[in-house]
């Protein structure tokens, strides 16, 4: 009898566990571009979740109105994208000619107001609008282990555009370029590097990164105006455990959250879980600000 | 003995707001006087955790409602009087907001992580209000004791509950008139202008942060306890990371480290807020706008623009 016991709660545990790795690579889809904009912008983006939103709010809008759902998508994602390369463009342009600790506060701010401003527009334009895409099957059962089929899509996804992300950052000439310029500005401008094209393409990639995360979290479960800042709180938590300017360190920290979520979820409740999530950031925050795994690019 | 100082434009201002509900007597505008002077409050509060002493505490709004949780939880649930409760809110909100201070400088953590701390400390205190439902009637909110406003037998409550707080609001700025003289103000001017030259000549940047955060706490509980009784509810949503952003942003609006910024600042704010309550969530892009425009323009604020420009009439004008 002690044995069933036993055996049903560990099977419940692996599945316990693999949802929250689900999970994390959402969490993870979401501050790379965050921590990519940080690393090379400068720019804590507090307007992050808002391109999320954006991506969400487009596509359900043109899905609604008939359009083919892949394509809209692919729109919405796009025009995450473009967006946030338009904000580089545009109002952050005074930010980059300040210096140290001014600029980020500056771009602090001034993010936190483009936030408010996409939120206050999308969620006045669309109230009650939500993006959510419908995955045909409810489970999946693996190895006599049960998983909701949304959330092994959805983290597939994740999977797929970070290691898309990886792989441009690490095999590309241009990838390798950012990558220059994440640890050295000065030494890359010297290389000839263009940094200020970089951190263009950058904004860019944190857009449609951005973009991807709302497709995962569509699917998985909804996006819906109003929730940006909550979306950028997350991206904030999952940057700053792994370590502000490292995008490895993101992926590693977010399926490590995704796994504590998971399990604080199952043990201990849904109330706690964001209660020591972010008991989890505090302290990391204080015992090392630079993050867990920061040093990589 | 050191003379206090009364600034003369402060009391008048002051003076006109104690006036105005002979004008404006009906609820609304009296509410509507009610809140500017707390926002007045909460915007020296700000002034001098992040103006004088630079530390970017995006927890104005937890620190205000732990102090407001403690107070009314104590009374009602002990059935004390809310003015003997209210001093164990302000304890507890000061030993918070200096423990925040504390850490943050022994750490030697930057301006950056201590908004990234201080935001989630407030995120954190509102999920554990959510969550203590038995105690904080959750998102629902609590409904707060009936206070005793000073003299309220004769004027009403309404107007008893004004006064008291337009009061502690004057005293507030006064208080801040002096405090920017005062040893501890000139110490945090020396720390601010360069920290470490400060610290070479012997002053203690620890102790200097951390009182000035405990002030600021200080005055941050008292007038969220006041905010409560006032209001006669509380809930999450009014003590939510958004208060901190309207917060700074009257605090930018009116000038930051300036005397009469927080009076500006928080009446124009508080006025756009009211009037533009029709447009529902887009106000929060009026704010936003707001925010962009004044952190990349005038950083300085009204307050001394408006002071440079009376400068420059009055020294042309003995120039003639």
């Amino acid at each position: 009898m002690t044995i069933d016991i036993a055996s049903i709660a560990i099977s419940e545990l692996v599945e316990v566990l693999i949802d929250g790795i689900l999970f994390g690579l959402q969490l993870s889809l979401l501050a790379v571009g965050l921590v990519l904009i940080f690393g090379l912008g400068g720019i804590l983006n507090l307007a992050h979740g808002e391109f999320v939103i954006v991506t969400g709010v487009i596509s359900a809008v043109l899905i609604s109105s008939g359009w083919n759902p892949a394509a809209a998508i692919v729109i919405g994602i796009l025009f995450s994208g473009i967006l946030a390369l338009a904000l580089d463009r545009s109002v952050l342009r005074p930010v980059y000619k300040l210096e140290g600790e001014m600029e980020v506060l500056v771009g602090l701010f001034v993010t936190l107001g483009l936030a408010f401003t996409l939120e206050g527009i999308t969620s006045y334009l669309f109230p009650g609008l939500y993006f959510s895409v419908r995955v045909p099957v409810e489970t999946v059962s693996i190895f006599g282990l049960s998983f909701r089929a949304s959330a092994l899509v959805s983290g597939l996804i994740s999977f797929l555009s970070l290691l898309f992300l990886l792989l441009f950052l690490g095999k590309t000439m241009t990838g390798k370029a950012i990558r220059a310029a994440l640890q050295n500005q000065i030494g890359s401008r010297v290389c000839g590097i263009d940094v200020d094209r970089m951190r263009s393409l950058v904004f860019f990639l944190g857009g449609l990164m951005a973009g991807l995360a709302a497709l995962a979290k569509g699917i998985a479960s909804s996006v819906e105006p109003g929730s940006g800042l909550e979306l950028t709180s997350y991206a904030l938590i999952v940057g700053v455990v792994g370590g502000v300017r490292s995008v490895y360190g993101a992926m590693v920290a977010g399926i490590l959250l995704g796994i504590v979520n998971a399990l604080a979820g199952y043990l201990l409740g849904t109330y706690l879980t964001l209660v020591i999530l972010l008991v989890i950031v505090v302290a990391v925050i204080i015992y090392k600000p630079s993050g867990l795994f920061a040093g990589g690019v | 003995m050191r003379v206090i100082e009364i600034p003369k434009p402060s009391v008048i201002f002051f003076l006109i707001f104690a006036a105005l509900p002979l004008v404006f007597s009906n609820p609304y505008h009296l509410r509507i006087l009610t809140i500017i002077a707390i926002y007045a409050s909460f915007v020296y509060a700000a002034n001098i955790i992040i103006g004088e002493s630079r530390q970017l505490f995006l927890c104005m709004s937890a620190l205000a409602g732990i102090s407001a949780y403690t107070s009314a939880i104590l009374a009602n649930s002990y059935g004390l009087n809310p003015w003997v409760t209210i001093p164990a809110g302000i304890l507890f909100s000061v030993s918070v907001g200096a423990m925040l201070s504390y850490v943050s400088i022994v750490r030697g953590l930057g301006e950056i992580f201590v908004a990234i701390v201080t935001l989630t400390f407030t995120l954190i205190f509102e999920n554990v209000v959510l969550g203590l439902r038995w105690l904080t009637m959750g998102e629902t909110g609590l409904v707060t004791p009936t206070l005793w406003w000073p003299f309220q037998e004769i004027f009403g409550r309404r107007i008893a509950s004004y006064y008291t707080i337009l009061l502690f609001a004057f005293l507030v700025s006064m208080f801040y008139a002096n405090f920017v003289k005062s040893k501890l103000g000139i110490a945090l001017r020396a720390i601010r202008s360069d920290r470490i030259s400060a610290e070479v000549v012997g002053i203690d940047v620890t102790k200097y942060s951390v009182i000035a955060a405990s002030i600021g706490s200080a005055i941050l509980a008292i007038t969220g306890s006041f905010y409560g009784y006032f209001n006669g509810m509380i809930s999450p949503g009014i003590f939510s990371p958004s208060m901190d952003i309207v917060i700074i942003l009257m605090l930018l609006l009116g000038g930051l480290r300036t005397l009469y910024g927080p009076l500006i600042g928080s009446t124009a704010i508080v006025l756009l807020l009211e009037s533009t309550r029709g447009f529902g969530q887009l106000t929060l892009t009026f704010l936003g706008i707001m925010l962009v425009i004044l952190i990349l323009t005038f950083r300085e604020g009204i307050s001394s623009i408006a002071e440079k420009a009376f400068a420059r009439i009055t020294s042309s004008g003995w120039k003639s």
